[in-house]
């Protein structure tokens, strides 16, 4: 009884997980409002998807922040890098021309991101793809293939794996593809300057640049062995620095239009990715309209989307036993062969990724982007992994237990929201059940009450 | 006085480079002297985070360079700190500038450093936010609370006017620990409280930022089926919560009244209909240097100079608003 191994262990850990949110999920149902028809308000689907929505932004943080945590290490800049990434896209969604000095500040920042990644892409593709398949086709074997997937197979499709140039050196064969990855893309990016960004482009162009601020990180800390603390709270200054630095005028929000005749704007499909996709009814205004209630928020798609992403990389690749390993303990992992600052610059880099994919969604669903857009989004990442078990000291959690306490989160507010609960009782009561639902995830608690009862029964 | 403020409103309607060469044909006022000789003003700014303190500088800057030349405007920015706020207004004293014109961070930090700029002999103008020494010629700023009472006498207009108003008015505040927005609800509360067809819910802090005024609608609308009007103690909380409303299909049957009518937010928002109604928190800047320049000429000069608020509608938004008349208020 006492002790647990295997699956078991592993279910009860998803009990405890998942009772946090149960209990709030009743507590929120027993308390909620009732709408006019006499429905609970609370357990309403068009609540729950609002829910869904409000939470998908930190969510999407939250998952990079879980993959760091996981190494034992600690993001502080996701935040303001997610601030910098929705004042890129804002800026290059508008493309306003009378402030065009600015504007060169975001096309300058952008074109370096996408360059960086497209160059690596190209370099992944020609040292992995290429001269991968070309060592197995002459029956060499090279098993290297399969050791980390950081790239991207589809876009890695645009480059033709037939044209190797023979007799080349392997570092001078990489460098071609770097450049060739790095062309291509400035071509097809400068394609959109003078036509303005659509809603896929800046969906490509904007998660590189949280991603090379996170690649900045990562590569300090492997390198530098600095505190992952001091390295990201550096990073998180300096981020907001830009960030105000590329909007203009000490920081200026940029608000999103759609495009008009006369006025450069934002594509109309830019506000449709902040809202709900998939018909499930209709329903009644009080106007007497009657109009289709949607399902499902399009960033909670992304959100579900980056979970599954993480949660594959985690369960299923080399890579997510490597972040484990880093996390437990770096100087064994390093011993036994794991490429430790590899597997550390690429989880600050995914984070930085990350964060830019939220500030294309914060932008398309809040329609501003601003030098503060993210800010204290980094704790509120923070406290979700924690709540949702994962250890600070790296090594245990998981991020199953991510998105249970972002939606922890999620309907805390939702519920003193709808109970119209003023604003300082709201933070006393968050800060509250954050220190309780972390005691609870710890299993120290559970503990305690566990011998409790047993000296109770012993006694 | 009047033709000053009409200038104003003018130009905030169309806060384009042609408004800033209009001020430019008008010549400037007071002695020949102050015209021609070389001036340095300093301004200490308390910081530009915010989108009106921005919109104050750039308003500022264009004002100077049209109409004054002759001056050398040194804009700093406090970057929010009170002690950076301190070290700019004595670096000033220390150049020898010859007026300073302050937007303090706060009254009791800043007090200090306007009394020695002051006993120093160089002229200090206060704007915005006033500090607990009174020795100095010039206070110029906005009135929150007078804008307060505005909006809800807009409010009550749009309900069905005074005495037979109906409606259930959603509140949405800033920051609640700044003055601003105490005063926004003060002035807010005092008019609307006198209506007893007028049922006023709501309240939570969204702390000006449109996510937050986003989130909150969000929910008010799920738990109060009867909204007519939401109140926003800014236009980017407003335009958050219209769009919350627009999700919920609502926004038709609501009318949303935000504060600060800046040209890229408010009136843009007023203009394409998504608001109804938005008021100008007016930005002191040129009336400020205005004062300051006969200041300097050795003019008289009003002590307090309390800027009026207009509301902005998508039918009088072309015309440059209208200023709202308070009665017996």
């Amino acid at each position: 009884m006492a002790k647990r191994t295997g699956t078991g262990g592993r279910w009860l850990r998803y009990a405890t997980l998942f009772s946090g949110l149960g209990t709030l999920f009743i507590v929120g149902a027993w308390v909620s409002p009732l709408n006019a028809a006499g429905d609970n308000v609370f357990l309403g689907i068009a609540n729950q998807r609002d829910v869904l929505s409000y939470v998908s932004v930190t969510g999407i943080l939250a998952v990079g922040m879980t993959l760091v945590i996981l190494t034992a290490g600690i993001d502080l800049s996701v935040g303001s890098v997610m601030s910098l990434c929705t004042v890129v896209c804002a800026m290059l969604l508008m493309q306003r021309p009378g402030d065009f000095e600015t504007v060169g500040r975001a096309h300058l920042i952008m074109f370096s991101a996408v360059t960086l990644f497209a160059g690596g892409i190209g370099y992944w593709v020609v040292s992995k793809v290429i001269d991968g398949l070309a060592g197995s086709a002459r029956g060499t074997a090279t098993r290297g293939a399969t050791g980390d997937t950081t790239g991207d197979t589809i876009r890695a499709a645009g480059f033709s794996p037939r044209r190797r140039p023979r007799g080349l050196k392997p570092a001078a064969r990489k460098a071609i593809g770097a450049l060739a990855g790095a062309l291509l893309a400035l071509q097809l990016v400068s394609r959109s300057i003078p036509t303005g960004f659509s809603t896929l482009a800046v969906l490509l162009v904007v998660p590189p640049v949280g991603g090379m601020m996170g690649l900045l990180s990562g590569l300090i800390i492997a390198k530098t062995r600095l505190q992952p603390f001091i390295v990201t709270l550096a990073m998180m200054i300096s981020a907001v620095g830009l960030a105000k630095f590329v909007a203009g005028h000490g920081g200026q929000i940029h608000a999103i239009y759609k495009a008009e005749a006369d006025l450069p704007g934002a594509p109309a499909s830019f506000e449709q990715l902040g809202q709900p996709i998939i018909t499930v009814g209709t329903e009644t205004l009080r106007s007497g309209a009657v109009r289709d209630v949607k399902l499902l928020p399009i960033p909670g798609l992304f959100l579900l989307g980056c979970w599954g992403l993480a949660a594959f990389v985690l369960r299923l690749l080399p890579l997510g036993r490597y972040i484990y390993a880093v996390g437990g303990n770096e100087e064994t992992s390093r011993l036994c062969g794991v490429p430790v600052d590899r597997v550390k610059v690429f989880v600050y880099t995914a984070g930085g990724l990350l964060a830019g994919l939220a500030a294309v969604l914060y932008c398309a669903m809040y329609q501003q982007g601003k030098a503060d857009a993210g800010q204290m989004k980094e704790l509120d990442a923070i406290a979700a992994v924690v709540i949702g078990g994962t250890s600070l000291m790296g090594g245990r959690g998981g991020i199953v237990g991510t998105l249970v306490g972002v939606m922890i989160f999620g309907y805390l507010t939702n519920i003193l929201q709808l109970k119209s609960v003023s604003s300082e009782i709201q933070d006393i009561v968050k800060g509250v059940i954050i220190v309780g639902a972390a005691a609870l995830q710890s299993g120290h608690v559970a503990g305690m009450v566990r011998s409790l009862v047993r000296r109770r029964v012993k006694g | 006085m009047k033709r000053v403020l009409l200038l104003l409103s003018v130009a905030l309607l169309l806060s384009s480079d042609h408004t800033a060469s209009a001020f430019a044909a008008k010549p400037a006022h007071g002695a020949g002297s102050v015209q021609e000789k070389k001036l340095v003003i300093g301004f200490s700014q308390c910081t530009v985070k915010e989108p009106w303190r921005v919109e104050f500088n750039k308003r500022l800057a264009a004002h100077a360079r049209a109409k004054y030349p002759n001056v050398q405007l040194d804009i700093l920015d406090a970057d929010d700190r009170t002690e950076l706020q301190v070290a700019q207004v004595r670096s000033f004293i220390r150049r020898g500038v010859d007026a300073i014109l302050i937007s303090p961070k706060e009254a009791a930090g800043l007090t200090g450093v306007v009394r020695e700029a002051s006993e120093a002999g160089i002229p200090v103008i206060v704007l915005d936010r006033d500090v607990n020494y009174k020795d100095y010629p010039c206070f110029v700023g906005g009135d929150n609370k007078l804008i307060g009472r505005a909006a809800g006498k807009v409010a009550i207009d749009m309900l069905g006017g005074p005495g037979k108003a109906r409606g259930v008015i959603y509140e949405i505040c800033g920051g609640l620990a700044s003055t601003p927005a105490q005063e926004r609800r003060d002035g807010f509360h005092e008019i609307v409280e006198k209506e007893q067809g007028i049922k006023l819910i709501g309240g939570l802090d969204g702390d000006w930022k449109k996510d937050k005024a986003h989130s909150i609608m969000q929910d008010a609308l799920k738990a109060n089926p009867e909204i007519d009007l939401l109140y926003a103690h800014n236009d980017p909380m407003a335009h958050g919560a219209y769009q919350a409303a627009k999700a919920a299909g609502r926004h038709d049957e609501l009318k949303f009244i935000g504060i600060d009518a800046l040209p890229n937010e408010g009136l843009r928002w007023v203009k394409s209909g998504e608001l109804t109604a938005t008021l100008l928190y007016p930005t002191p800047g040129e009336v400020g240097l205005d004062l300051t320049m006969k200041i300097l000429a050795g003019e008289k000069v009003d002590r307090r100079v309390t800027l009026p608020t207009r509301v902005f509608t998508k039918e009088n938004v072309a015309r440059g608003g209208e200023e709202v008349k308070l009665g017996g208020g």
